[in-house]
């Protein structure tokens, strides 16, 4: 018996091993067959958009949190899309935050055909002028002109968003020209709401709903708290830059903007108000001792054992199921500090989007590529791609809103994975443009928190479009020191024992960071927020 | 007829955890005679600290387990220590639900054993070559070897000599530049510089050449050192992740079961709306980015530690025979 047992473990090892060492040399794949079969809706779009029969582009996608891996034609509206264009994109996703695959490309001089970066990626002027890529007027002019005319393309967006995909460089040969184009836009700036001000629902109501908005309110509640459930953290902040919500609210912006120029947020006399009533909170215990030690509130949160905590709308969603109903986060009027008022202004989600995709100079293809791209944008691709087929998952309504089905809507709410993998809806949505606004179809507790979070929200794009130098540069290596002091002396700051220690602690930060050559950035900070004010306009003026 | 088949078995049970306690007992009361009221007192304290020891390196990887068996919404809250509070395997649908698995593992499993074989030989026929005195140039080459442990081109000259080669978008791209490991060669070299010359000469005077005397007399006394060095060489290729992400372009069948899981525990990131803009992903939340790292951490654990009995006997013995030098 035994015998028999180890022949048996052998022979299926073998098997294993032996299937194991066959898969190697198993790759090839034959030809997609997209010609046969098609239906109506996709034998209508190919009149218009046909480029090719299988053309085979590779597509870099720079961001590693993008989930959708399969392969492109597994998603039915993308093999779809395929059969439209006859062009199959062939993905690949980065696994770090540094791309480092694509850098190596570039040093191999073997780009991929489509690079989809960051927005802010530090790769993104290395890419345009270091020559890397095309621009898109430059491939429309001499592919397209019985495709899409550069005319039609740029009528099919608000002017707006030109100005938001146009690079900005110091060299005209790159200036105002469009080398990518973004993942999404919001073309209204009150569509921009992210940070919010969140309460326990339960508690909040057991201590009377107060008015959380005022200083003397906000104090007041987290008392309430404190007193009624001792073993509850009345407030905690997160680790990560979502805590600037509390200089927010007292009228502190991602940089001071004084008529001398652009400083350190830290110099704004504002600052200064909003670190006193922070470290007021920390000494009276209504703030986590243990905030800047706890490196993921997560725990804390899902254990209901936070009262107050301030971030984007949707950042507590894995929270609120793990609570359940009722005693769940809800978003609350925002704390208005040092008499703001409803001057109060919370940064807005990026309106350039996640990623601007590129075409590589590198491409085999580039005809394919930028007729791609443009079937993409276009509102027969965004449409497709985004919300399906009209009158099976969405229709659109009379005062002209894209509205998703209700079983759309319903399969979704069930089960986003499955939905996505067995219709491939809103999955590749690297070239999402509003092309209508959308129907509310959302459930009642986060249409409030969106509400909310717009109500006080602005266009920050001026406060962070090229405002971070290289980190190749001198003046990068300066950024860095900078913030990293910053990051190591707030902490001491909020916590210090009394306010005169707390402002000797911020004079001292200040002059910490001025040896290091703040001045410098300063400088640098002035000279592009001049250049961003003149490419997207102020997002305070009248 | 029930109540009978229980009996036997609860008298069973008695029988066995009566003969547990008689060995116990007798064990205890040899270790009683023997040993001197200092000795047992040491061999108490030893006890407890190793005790402590297994427990410390043990229990994190229980933990983990434990945890990734648990409801995800339920984990998020904490506490749990030992046991699942919430039992719960949607973490673990949700990972085998990636359709690339089944060949990442395959591919996975041909790479260690590949990448296993071949290092092995490539390795141990340098080290025996090193272990040789009479080698001309026997100091230069080592050096060299030695050399590569503390410097190395860099990642873009590396990737450029890679490219050059053929080797991307190729299987041996997980094979040969890693077939040498110079740590792995000293470890060899030291062990086969203690086996006897006698033995080799006596080979010789019977005809054999280098290569026989390797593999027919050399090796198979190896056994202990050659364990080990394999067990270093399967582990390495089965946790390896990142060369395939940067050597692998557009056959990305070629994925290794590491590099799947490692796009399912960054893609996982987006789950729970962490993520939203360009409108609102929706969807009921049922597991946590969390519970999707726990869960690869077993998946991608449980092989190799299936392999670890096998070559236990040889692993103690081969780590210390081969870094002792007589």
């Amino acid at each position: 018996m035994k015998h028999f047992g180890k022949k048996a473990a052998a022979l299926g090892m073998s098997v294993l091993l032996g299937t194991a060492m066959l898969v190697p040399f198993a790759g090839c794949k034959d030809d997609i067959d997209l010609d046969s079969d098609l239906s109506p809706f996709v034998q209508e779009q190919r009149e218009k958009w046909y480029i090719g029969q299988n053309k085979k582009l590779s597509w870099y996608i720079g961001i590693n949190w993008w989930s959708y891996t399969e392969d492109w034609v597994s998603y039915p509206v993308l093999k779809e899309v395929s059969q439209i264009t006859g062009v199959i994109p062939k993905t690949s996703i980065a696994q770090d935050n540094d791309n480092t695959a694509l850098k190596l490309r570039m040093a191999n001089n073997n780009l991929p055909d489509l690079i989809s970066v960051g927005v802010d990626s530090e790769l993104l002027e290395e890419l345009i002028e270091g020559d890397y890529v095309y621009s898109y007027g430059e491939l429309i002019e001499k592919y397209c002109k019985d495709y899409v005319s550069m005319d039609e393309f740029k009528s099919w967006c608000d002017d707006s968003y030109w100005n938001y995909t146009a690079w900005q460089s110091d060299k005209s040969e790159y200036d105002g020209k469009i080398y990518g184009l973004n993942s999404f836009y919001y073309p209204d700036v009150s569509d921009l709401g992210q940070l919010t001000f969140n309460v326990k629902e339960d508690v909040y109501k057991a201590i009377g709903s107060p008015d959380m908005s005022t200083e003397e309110g906000f104090v007041a509640a987290l008392r309430k708290v404190k007193e009624a459930y001792p073993d509850m953290y009345p407030l905690s902040i997160p680790e990560s830059w979502y805590y600037w919500i509390f200089e927010e609210a007292f009228g502190v912006l991602p940089y001071y903007v004084t008529d001398g120029g652009v400083q350190m947020r830290i110099k704004d006399p504002k600052f200064e108000k909003a670190l006193l009533f922070l470290r007021q909170l920390y000494e009276e215990k209504l703030l986590d001792p243990d905030v800047f030690i706890k490196a993921d509130k997560t725990t804390d949160l899902a254990a209901g054992k936070i009262f107050c905590y301030p971030v984007t709308y949707w950042g507590l969603d894995t929270v609120n199921a793990s609570l359940g109903d009722g005693k769940g986060f809800v978003c609350v009027e925002p704390l208005r500090g040092n008499d703001v008022g409803d001057n109060v202004r919370f940064q807005g989600t990026s309106r350039r989007g996640w990623t601007t995709t590129l075409i590589s100079k590198k491409c085999a293809d580039p005809e394919a590529a930028i007729k791609f791209v443009l079937y993409m944008f276009s509102k027969d691709g965004n449409m497709l791609v985004c919300y399906g087929h009209e009158n099976e998952h969405y229709t659109i309504t009379e005062d002209n809103k894209v509205k998703r089905t209700d079983d759309v809507v319903k399969q979704r709410a069930e089960n986003l994975t499955k939905f996505e993998k067995e219709t491939g809806i809103f999955t590749q949505r690297l070239f999402n443009y509003p092309y209508y606004d959308e129907a509310e179809t959302q459930d009642e507790r986060t249409q409030n928190n969106v509400e909310m979070s717009c109500k006080y929200c602005y266009d920050s794009t001026v406060f962070s479009y090229h405002m971070s130098p290289s980190s190749t540069t001198r003046l990068g290596g300066i950024s860095a020191k900078v913030w990293a002091k910053y990051n190591t002396l707030w902490p001491q700051m909020v916590t210090a024992k009394t306010e005169e220690d707390a402002k000797r602690a911020l004079s001292n930060a200040i002059g910490e960071m001025n040896a290091l050559g703040l001045a410098d950035l300063e400088r640098y900070w002035t000279e592009q927020y001049a250049k961003n004010i003149a490419q997207f306009g102020d997002p305070f003026a009248e | 007829m029930q109540q009978n088949i229980i009996i036997i078995l609860l008298q069973k049970l008695k029988s066995i955890v009566a003969a547990i306690g008689r060995r116990i007992a007798e064990r205890y009361l040899r270790w009683k005679k023997k040993n001197t009221i200092g000795e047992r007192i040491f061999d108490v304290c030893n006890l407890i600290a190793l005790l402590f020891i297994g427990f410390v390196s043990l229990y994190p990887f229980w933990q983990i387990v434990a945890e990734s068996f648990n409801e995800p919404l339920d984990a998020m809250k904490g506490g749990i220590y030992f046991f699942p509070r919430e039992f719960s395997l949607i973490a673990y649908k949700t990972v085998f639900e990636n359709s690339k698995l089944v060949t990442a593992f395959f591919i996975s499993v041909a790479r260690t054993v590949a990448g296993t074989v071949v290092s092995i030989i490539v390795t141990g026929l340098l080290a025996y070559a090193l272990s040789k005195p009479a080698l001309k140039g026997r100091r230069f080459f080592s050096l060299m070897c030695l050399a590569t442990m503390f410097f190395s081109g860099g990642m873009i000259p590396t990737y450029l000599v890679i490219s050059q080669l053929g080797l991307i978008d190729n299987f041996l791209v997980f094979i040969l530049p890693c077939a040498v490991n110079v740590w792995n060669m000293i470890v060899l070299r030291t062990f086969f510089e203690n086996i006897p010359v006698s033995l080799e000469e006596s080979a010789r005077l019977d005809g054999a050449g280098w290569y026989r005397i390797f593999f027919s007399i050399v090796f198979p006394l190896s056994a202990p050192a050659i364990a080990t060095v394999c067990l270093f060489f399967a582990v390495g290729q089965w946790s390896a992740w990142f060369d395939a992400y940067i050597y692998v372009l557009d056959a990305d069948w070629m994925y290794p079961m590491q590099t799947i899981l490692m796009r399912i525990i960054n893609g996982s990131a987006i789950s729970g709306g962490d993520i939203v803009g360009g409108g609102n992903t929706g969807g009921t939340i049922t597991v946590t980015a969390d519970a999707i790292k726990l869960a690869t951490i077993v998946v991608s654990t449980v092989p190799i530690l299936c392999v670890y009995p096998f070559v236990q006997k040889y692993f103690v013995k081969g780590m210390l025979v081969g870094s002792v030098k007589e």
